[in-house]
C-alpha cells in the first residue's frame, strides 16, 4: 500500500492551478460548450428550429472558441494546433470544430438565404449531412482525447466518446427547450424533445454507473478515481452535482411530469426546472471527470 | 562567452569541495562539478544539493546590501531595530572606536573574563570563509569564544571528546571503503556526512556492504540501508551493552573475539589494584600485567610477556596504587584482577532481555546484530595498505547526533569503542575508525598527534585538576577548563565547552558560582544563535541585554536584530581566501593528497559587501593593531603557513596596510613551498587558474593502528583508570567551592560506565515539575536534511523547494496510527507541546516512524529572517527548557523533549 | 543510430535532490519548475516499512504519448531519441503534460519568480531563456551532447557532453550512456542488474531504466 508519494496523485495541468487566473480555469467552460453547442445545433437542425443552430454557432464561437484560446499559454499560435492531425486528438477536435463551424455556418446560410452557390436541394442535404457529422465528431472528440491518455488508467474506457457525445445532445436539447420559451416557433414540439431528453438522461446515468462500476473493480489508480468521485473529496461535486443534481432529480421531474396530470404552466415549470439541473450537472460533470484524472503509481 | 572559475564550498564541514562557476557578463550563471580533482578528492570533484543553492545565495534580494547602524536602542523581539544603511567607512570606524575602548580599558574585565566575545556556527565551517580573521582575532589577545550558537549541544559531543581521548577520533566512522557491516545507531550519514559520505555509502551499497540503521524514525539514511530497526530513542547503549552480553556470554568471547588485539593493543589485561586503580610496580612504577605462562606479574610493556592473562584473580607484591592529587598507596602484597576480569564481570547483568525491554524491540534482534558483528569481523585476516600488511576488520559502529549528547552518551561511545575492541576492528582498515582530530594536533595528521604518554598509552592534554594549574588558566564564560577536562584547551575546545551553560548562568546562576559579565563588544560570524540554540525564548532575553552587538550579517536574522551594526561580508562566491584540502575533515572525508585550495570571486559583487580579508585588515589598522595582525599573518597564524622559509620570504611589513591580493598571494606561494619543501612555487593567480595545489598522503596514516604498533602504544579501553582519577580530582576542587550541582555530571567518571533505561530520566524531570510523565507521551527528536544541515542556507527559498521532496520538511512527522488515533491527517494543522511551550505545525503522518515518537526536521522557527519567518515551520529548539539532570559530563544535552499533539481545535 | 538513454541506480540514489537543484540551477529555471526531482514513495506499515525513491525526469520514450499527443509539432523526437520540445512552436494546451505517465513536463504559465519584489540580476539574466506560456521538460542537456559530440567527447564518459543530473549526482547512482550499443555500460547495467523501465506495460518504451534496490 502507498502510504506517501510526493507526487502529483491527479492531474491539474487542465482543470487549472490558478496561476494565471481565470484563464488557467477556462477549459471545463469550453469543454462544457464544445459538448453543448454541437448538441444544439444537431436538435435544431433535425427539428428545423432555425434559432437554434445560428445560437448553437455563435454560443460555440465564444464558449468555446474564445475560452479555449483565452487557455492556452501562447494563444497567438492557435492556428498551428492543426499541424499534427496524424496523431493529435487536439489537433483532430481543431479540424472537427473548423469543420462543424464552416459546414454549420454555410447551411445555416443555404437555409436562410438565397445565395446561388449554396442553394439547390442536393447542396443543402450535403451541407446538412456534413454539418451533422463535423457535430457528432466535434461533440465526441473530448471523449476521445482522454480516453487515450493511457496514463490516467479512470478515462481509458470507449464509454467516454459515447458519454460525451450523449452528454453533449442531451445538453443541447435542454437548451433548445429553454430556447424555445423565449423564441418559439410554430412547429416546433417541447413535447418529443422532452421525451427524447428523458431517455437521454436515463441512458446517461446508466452509463455513469457502469462505467464506474467497471472501474471500481479494476481497483489501482481507477478506484482512486471512482473513491474520490463517489466518497472522497470530490462527492458532493460529482455525486451531489453531476449524479443527484444532474441525472436522478431531472429524472424524476422529468418523469413525473409525463405521468402527472398537471396543467400547461405546471408542467412546463417542472421540465424547465429538471432541463436547467441537467445543464448543471453537464457541466460539473465534465469537471468531476477531468479532476478525477489520477495518475497510476509509478510502481 | 562563458568563463570557467574554480572554487570550493565549505558550508559545511565535510569539505571543502571544489567545484566550477559559469560565469558570463560578469554574473555567475550556475555551477558544476570540477572533475578535474575527480582522482583525489574523497567527494571525486562533484558538489552537494547546498553548493547548488550558493547560487540563489549570491543573488538573493533579501541580503543586507549595505553596513547597517541600528537607530532604535530599545532592544527585543518586538522592536523594530530600524536599522540604517551606512558607508563602509563610517562603519568600520564605528566598530574601531568600540575595540579601541576596550584595548583601552584592558582586554579582560574586573571578573576576569574577555571583554570581546566571538561566536562562529556551522561546526567550524567558517573558518573557510573568515579570510584572515584568525590574524586579527590571535593580534587582538584575549577572545571569549564560549558565548557560542549550539556547540557542545548540537554536535556529537561526546564522541568528540572520548573519542579524541581514546584513539583521536573527533568523528567516529567505519572505514567505508573497506566495509562490509554496519551498524548505525541514528547517524545520519545521507543528512550530514557531505558527498564523500554519500558516495562512499553508495558505493559499498553497490559493492553489497551491509548497513543496518537503527533509530526511532526511518531517516533518510534508514531509506537507504538494507534494514531499518525502529530502535526507543535513548536506548542505544542499552542495546549495545546486550549485545557486548551475548558475544562475552552466549556466543563465547573467547571463540569469536581478537584475543591478541585485546591483549596487545588494549589494557584489557592491565591489573587493576584493590582501589580501583592501575596496579603498579613499585619500583619502576610501570603497570603491571599477569604472564598466564611464566606465571608472574611483569610490566606492561615487557617482551618477554608470553600470554597475557585476561581472567583471574592474582597476588602480586610490592606494588603500589596511584590515585588522585597524588595519593599513592604501597603494598606489600596486593590482591588484583586484569581489567578485562572485572569488564567480564562488569556485563552480567546487561542481557538481550534487560535490553529488550528498554529498547521495545525483540531479544533475538539484539541477538542477531551480535552475531551478524562477529561473523563480520573477519577476525585474523589482514589488508595490503600502501604496501603495508594491516589487520581487516571489515565490521563497524556508528553513532548519531541525539545518541551522542546528555544522558547515555558517554556509555554509547565507551560500548561502541568496546564492540571494536572485541573483535580487534578499532582504528584498522574496514573497522571503526577516528575521521580526525580537533583537539589535538596537527589537524591535518593523524598519526603526528600521537606520540607515547603515560602508562602505555598515547598523550592527552586534558585540562588540569589540580588546583593550583586550574587557576592560571583564563576564564570564559562557559568555565570549561574548570567543569570539563576533557575537553582540553586548545583552540577548538572553547567551542566544544558546554555552550548553553553560559547563556543559562545569566538567568539563573546556580549555587557558588559567579554570574558571568556581559562582553563590552559580542561579534557574530556567521551562527545565527538565538535560532541554533535550545531555550530559545531565554537566548532573546539574554541577547537584549548584550552592551554591544557586531554582527557579520548575510540577511536579517534573529541574532543580529539585536545588533547594533551589521558589517555584510561578501560570500562564498565572491570573496578570495586559500585553505586546507584534506588529508581528512571531521568526517568520513579522508583523502588521498592534501593541500590547498582557493577560493575567489566568481562575478561582480551585486551589492555592497566586503572581503573578510580587507574587513579585517581594516579594522586591525583603525583598532591599532595592524602590526600584530601583520606579524600574526607572517608566523603562519593563518592555515599554519609560515611567509618565510627556506629559500622564500614573503613576510609582510608589519606596517604596512596590505590588500588581499598581497595577503593570499604571499600565502599562495608560501603554501606551495611548504608543502613540497620549498621546491616549487605557485603564486595567486596560478591559484586562480588551477583551482588548488596538491600533494599525495599515503592511505595508511588515516589509520592509527601502525602508530601504535611501533610505539608499543594501548587504547585506553576498557578500563578508564584516568577519567576514574581525573573524576575524583575534579569532584574534590568542585567540592572545595561548595559546588554540587554537578553531581550527577560526576558520577559519570567510572572506570566501567553503568548503564541503564535513559528514558526514564525525562520522566523524573517531568515529575519534577509537578507534571504527569502519560500527559507528554511522545518523545520529539530532531534530524537533519542535507538541504539545512549547516551552512546557513534557511534564508533560501530554493532549497526550501528541494527540501519539501523530502519527508520531513516543513512539519511534525507522525506515525499512522497515532495520528488516527487523534483523528489527524497527513497535512492537517496541529498543535505541539512540550510542557514550555505550544506550537502550531503541519502534519506528516507517516507509517516510518514509532509510534512513541514524534520528528521535526531541521532548526526553524525564524521569525525575523526574511522568507525563513513565512515558512511556519516549529523548532524543537523553542520547545526545549533545558534541565541540569539531563546535561552529560561534558555539559551536553541532547534534542529530545516530552510534547503531546492534538489537532487544533 | 545511437540513442541515448540514462540508468538509474536505486541502491545508490538517496533522494538528496542534488540533481534536481544542479539541472534547475544550470537551466536558469524558476519556483517550483524541475525537470528532474527525485520522489518518495512510501510502502508498507510499521515496522515493516519501506520508502522507495524514484529518480524521475523525461523517460526519452521510443513512443513518446507526449509527442502523439502534441498538436503543433512543438514535441519531436531526434533521431538520437531525445524528445525534445520546440519552445517556439508549443502554443501551451499542456496535453502533453497531461497524457505523459511520468508527469515529466511543466506547464510555465506564468513568470513566477523567487524575489518577485526586486528586479533580481540572476533571475533577469536567466528567465529570459525561458517562454511563458509554453511546456518545460528534460531534454538530456541535448546542447551538453550536441557540443560534447562536435568536440569529439563521449556523452556519459566525459562530463562536458554528459547531463547535468549526471555528472552532478553524489551518489553517482546516475549513468548515459548509448542504449543501442550492447557494450555500452548502461546496456550492461540493464543486463546485469535486470534494469527495468517504468510503467512498461504503457508501451511507451522509455530511454530511462533503474536498477532495483534489491536483487
Amino acid at each position: 500500500m502507498i502510504t506517501a508519494q510526493r507526487h502529483n496523485m491527479f492531474q491539474q495541468e487542465w482543470t487549472g492551478k490558478g496561476e494565471r487566473g481565470i484563464r488557467d480555469f477556462l477549459l471545463i467552460p469550453a469543454i462544457f460548450f464544445g459538448a453543448v453547442c454541437p448538441g444544439l445545433f444537431i436538435s435544431s437542425v433535425l427539428t428545423d428550429y432555425v434559432p437554434g443552430y445560428w445560437v448553437a454557432l455563435a454560443l460555440n464561437l465564444i464558449g468555446y472558441g474564445v475560452a479555449h484560446l483565452l487557455f492556452l499559454g501562447r494563444m497567438e499560435r492557435f492556428w498551428r494546433a492543426v499541424i499534427n492531425l496524424r496523431t493529435s486528438w487536439i489537433s483532430r477536435g481543431f479540424l472537427f470544430n473548423a469543420m462543424f463551424s464552416l459546414f454549420g455556418l454555410l447551411y445555416a446560410l443555404s437555409e436562410a438565404a438565397d445565395l446561388p452557390i449554396l442553394s439547390g436541394p442536393a447542396v443543402n442535404a450535403l451541407l446538412k449531412l456534413m454539418s451533422i457529422l463535423s457535430a457528432v465528431l466535434f461533440a465526441a472528440y473530448p471523449g476521445f482525447m482522454i480516453s487515450i491518455v493511457k496514463a490516467i488508467p479512470f478515462w481509458r474506457s470507449t464509454l467516454e466518446p459515447v458519454l460525451f457525445f450523449l452528454q453533449g445532445v442531451m445538453g443541447g436539447m435542454a437548451i433548445q427547450v429553454l430556447l424555445m420559451s423565449i423564441i418559439a416557433l410554430p412547429g416546433a414540439a417541447d413535447n418529443a424533445l422532452i421525451k427524447i431528453n428523458t431517455i437521454l438522461v436515463l441512458i446517461v446515468l446508466l452509463l455513469f454507473m457502469t462505467a464506474l462500476v467497471i472501474k471500481a473493480l479494476h481497483g489501482g489508480a481507477e478506484k482512486i478515481s471512482v473513491t474520490f468521485l463517489t466518497t472522497g473529496a470530490f462527492s458532493p461535486v460529482f455525486i451531489g452535482g453531476t449524479i443527484i443534481v444532474g441525472l436522478v432529480v431531472p429524472l424524476f421531474l422529468l418523469i413525473a411530469g409525463l405521468f402527472l396530470n398537471l396543467d400547461f404552466g405546471a408542467y412546463r415549470s417542472l421540465y424547465y426546472i429538471a432541463l436547467l439541473m441537467e445543464l448543471v450537472g453537464i457541466y460539473l460533470g465534465k469537471y468531476s471527470i477531468l479532476r478525477a484524472g489520477a495518475y497510476a503509481p509509478l510502481k | 562567452m562563458i568563463q570557467q572559475v574554480k572554487t570550493y564550498c565549505n558550508q559545511c564541514y565535510n569539505g571543502p569541495d571544489p567545484f566550477v562557476m559559469n560565469v558570463e557578463d560578469g554574473v555567475v550563471k550556475s555551477i558544476e562539478p570540477d572533475f578535474d580533482c575527480e582522482k583525489f578528492s574523497p567527494g571525486q570533484g562533484r558538489v552537494c544539493v547546498k553548493a547548488y543553492g550558493l547560487v540563489q545565495k549570491m543573488y538573493n534580494s533579501n541580503r543586507i546590501k549595505n553596513p547597517m547602524i541600528r537607530t532604535n536602542p530599545k532592544k527585543g523581539k518586538d522592536e523594530d531595530p530600524g536599522f540604517k544603511e551606512i558607508s563602509w567607512d563610517e562603519a568600520l570606524d564605528i566598530v574601531a572606536d568600540k575595540l579601541k575602548a576596550i584595548r583601552q580599558k584592558g582586554l579582560t574585565d574586573e571578573s576576569g573574563y574577555p571583554r570581546l566575545a566571538v561566536s562562529m556556527g556551522e561546526a567550524g565551517a567558517p573558518a573557510a570563509y573568515g579570510g584572515t580573521f584568525p590574524a586579527f582575532l590571535s593580534a587582538w589577545g584575549a577572545v571569549d569564544f564560549t558565548l557560542g550558537g549550539g556547540e557542545g549541544s548540537k554536535c556529537y559531543h561526546s564522541e568528540h571528546l572520548y573519542g579524541e581521548l581514546w584513539h583521536r577520533g573527533f568523528i567516529v566512522v567505519s572505514d567505508t571503503p573497506r566495509n562490509k557491516w554496519t551498524l548505525s545507531f541514528g547517524h545520519n550519514t545521507n543528512a550530514s556526512a557531505g558527498v564523500s559520505g554519500v558516495m562512499r555509502h553508495a558505493e559499498a551499497r553497490e559493492r553489497g556492504y551491509k548497513r543496518i540503521q537503527a533509530e526511532p524514525h526511518l531517516s533518510v539514511s534508514a531509506v537507504t540501508s538494507d534494514e531499518w530497526i525502529p530502535l526507543k530513542t535513548k536506548s542505544d547503549a542499552p542495546f549495545m551493552y546486550a549485545m557486548i552480553y551475548s558475544i562475552l556470554y552466549e556466543l563465547g568471547w573467547k571463540k569469536v573475539c581478537d584475543l591478541d588485539f585485546i591483549k596487545k593493543r588494549t589494557n584489557s589485561p592491565y591489573l587493576i589494584g584493590p582501589k580501583g586503580y592501575y596496579l603498579k610496580d613499585g619500583e619502576s612504577e610501570k603497570v603491571l600485567v599477569w604472564d598466564a605462562v611464566d606465571n608472574c606479574a611483569k610490566a606492561y610493556d615487557d617482551p618477554t610477556i608470553k600470554d597475557a592473562a585476561l581472567t583471574g584473580s592474582y597476588r602480586v607484591s610490592n606494588t603500589i596504587e596511584k590515585g588522585p592529587d597524588g595519593e599513592q598507596w604501597e603494598y606489600k602484597e596486593a590482591s588484583c584482577r586484569p581489567s578485562f576480569d572485572l569488564f567480564l564481570g562488569h556485563m552480567k547483568p546487561y542481557t538481550p532481555e534487560w535490553a529488550a525491554k528498554i529498547c521495545d524491540l525483540p531479544a533475538s534482534t539484539i541477538r542477531r546484530m551480535a552475531r551478524e558483528y562477529v561473523e563480520h569481523a573477519h577476525i585474523g585476516e589482514e589488508i595490503e595498505v600502501c604496501g603495508e600488511k594491516l589487520p581487516y576488520r571489515p565490521v563497524g559502529i556508528s553513532l548519531g547526533k541525539t545518541i551522542n549528547n546528555g544522558p547515555g552518551g558517554y556509555q554509547a561511545c565507551w560500548a561502541r569503542t568496546i564492540l571494536a575492541m572485541l573483535v580487534g576492528a578499532l582504528e584498522v582498515p574496514g573497522g571503526t575508525v577516528g575521521a580526525s582530530q580537533r583537539l589535538n594536533r596537527p589537524h591535518h595528521d593523524r598519526w603526528s598527534s600521537v606520540w607515547p604518554g603515560e602508562d602505555g598509552f598515547f598523550q592527552n592534554f586534558l585540562n588540569p585538576t589540580d588546583t593550583e594549574r586550574r587557576g592560571k588558566l583564563q576564564k570564559t564564560r562557559s568555565h570549561y577548563t574548570e567543569l570539563v577536562p576533557l575537553v582540553g584547551n586548545t583552540g577548538w575546545s572553547p567551542f566544544l565547552s558546554p555552550v548553553p551553560h553560559a547563556w543559562l548562568w545569566y538567568n539563573e546562576t546556580p549555587e557558588n558560582w559567579s554570574k558571568p559579565t556581559f562582553p563590552d563588544v559580542w561579534i557574530i560570524y556567521r551562527v545565527n544563535p538565538n535560532m541554533s540554540m535550545y531555550y530559545t525564548d531565554m537566548m532573546l532575553e539574554t541577547t537584549k541585554k548584550f552592551p554591544y552587538i557586531v554582527a557579520f550579517g548575510y540577511t536579517i536574522d534573529e541574532t543580529n536584530w539585536y545588533a547594533d551594526i551589521i558589517l555584510p561580508e561578501s560570500s562564498d562566491l565572491e570573496s578570495l581566501q586559500l585553505f586546507r584540502l584534506g588529508p581528512s575533515t571531521h568526517s568520513e572525508a579522508y583523502w588521498e593528497e592534501y593541500g590547498f585550495g582557493l577560493r575567489q570571486p566568481g562575478g561582480n559583487l551585486p551589492y555592497n559587501t566586503m572581503d573578510m580579508t580587507d574587513i579585517c585588515t581594516e579594522l586591525s589598522a583603525r583598532t591599532g593593531i595592524l602590526k600584530e595582525y601583520n606579524d600574526a599573518i607572517n608566523a603562519g597564524v593563518i592555515l599554519g603557513i609560515r611567509l618565510q622559509g627556506k629559500g622564500y620570504n614573503y613576510m609582510l611589513d608589519p606596517g604596512r596596510k596590505y590588500s588581499r591580493e598581497e595577503i593570499w598571494d604571499g600565502l599562495c606561494r608560501s603554501s606551495v613551498r611548504l608543502l613540497t619543501g620549498g621546491k616549487e612555487e605557485h603564486d595567486l593567480e596560478w591559484f586562480k587558474k588551477h583551482g588548488y595545489f596538491t600533494v599525495p598522503y599515503p592511505l595508511i596514516r588515516h589509520f592509527l593502528h601502525p602508530v601504535m604498533v611501533k610505539w608499543g602504544l594501548r587504547y585506553e579501553v576498557p578500563y578508564q583508570g584516568r577519567l576514574k582519577v581525573v573524576g575524583e580530582e575534579l569532584k574534590k576542587r568542585l567540592e572545595e567551592k561548595g559546588i554540587r550541582w554537578w553531581e550527577e555530571q560526576l558520577s559519570e567518571y567510572e572506570a566501567l560506565p553503568k548503564c541503564e533505561d535513559y528514558t526514564k530520566k525525562w520522566d523524573h524531570v517531568l515529575k519534577k515539575k509537578g507534571l504527569n510523565p502519560d500527559d507528554y507521551p511522545l518523545f520529539l527528536i530532531n534530524t537533519r536534511s542535507m538541504h539545512f544541515a549547516w551552512g546557513s542556507n534557511t534564508c533560501l527559498p530554493v532549497l526550501a523547494e528541494m527540501a519539501k521532496y523530502v519527508t520531513g520538511f516543513g512539519g511534525l512527522v507522525i506515525n499512522t496510527k497515532i495520528a488516527a488515533e487523534k483523528g489527524i491527517q497527513d497535512g492537517d494543522t496541529i498543535v505541539i507541546e512540550s510542557p514550555l511551550k505550544r506550537k502550531k505545525c503541519t502534519a506528516i503522518v507517516r507509517e516510518g516512524i514509532r509510534p512513541d515518537t514524534v520528528v521535526l526536521t531541521g532548526q526553524f522557527g525564524n521569525w525575523a529572517m526574511p522568507f525563513a519567518k513565512d515558512l511556519n515551520i516549529p523548532s524543537i529548539n523553542e520547545l526545549i527548557e533545558p534541565d541540569q539532570e539531563l546535561f552529560d559530563a561534558g555539559g551536553s544535552s541532547c534534542d529530545i523533549v516530552r510534547v503531546k499533539i492534538y489537532k487544533e481545535h | 543510430m545511437k540513442r541515448w538513454g540514462m540508468v538509474i541506480d536505486m541502491k545508490k540514489c538517496t533522494g538528496c535532490q542534488t540533481c534536481t537543484l544542479s539541472c534547475k540551477v544550470y537551466h536558469g529555471l524558476g519556483p517550483d519548475v524541475v525537470r528532474c526531482r527525485v520522489i518518495e514513495q512510501e510502502t508498507g506499515s510499521f515496522p515493516a516499512v519501506e520508502r522507495m525513491l524514484f529518480s524521475l525526469r523525461c523517460m526519452h520514450c521510443n513512443e513518446p504519448e507526449c509527442m502523439k499527443a502534441c498538436p503543433t509539432g512543438a514535441t519531436r523526437r531526434r533521431a538520437d531519441g531525445i524528445v525534445t520540445v520546440d519552445q517556439d512552436k508549443c502554443m501551451g494546451c499542456r496535453y502533453c503534460a497531461l497524457v505523459c505517465p511520468y508527469q515529466a513536463r511543466t506547464f510555465l504559465g506564468v513568470e513566477k519568480r523567487y524575489f518577485p519584489e526586486n528586479g533580481n540580476l540572476w533571475e533577469n539574466m536567466r528567465y529570459k531563456e525561458h517562454q511563458v506560456g509554453t511546456v518545460e521538460k528534460c531534454d538530456f542537456c541535448q546542447k551538453r551532447i550536441d557540443e560534447g559530440l562536435a568536440k569529439g567527447l563521449e556523452p556519459g564518459k566525459d562530463p562536458a557532453a554528459t547531463p547535468m543530473c549526471v555528472i552532478s549526482c553524489i551518489g553517482k547512482a546516475l549513468y548515459f550512456g548509448d542504449l543501442n550499443d550492447p557494450a555500452s555500460m548502461v546496456s550492461n547495467l540493464i543486463r546485469e542488474r535486470k534494469g527495468f523501465a517504468l510503467k512498461q506495460e504503457l508501451g511507451t518504451e522509455p530511454s530511462v531504466y533503474y536498477l532495483p534496490r534489491k536483487r
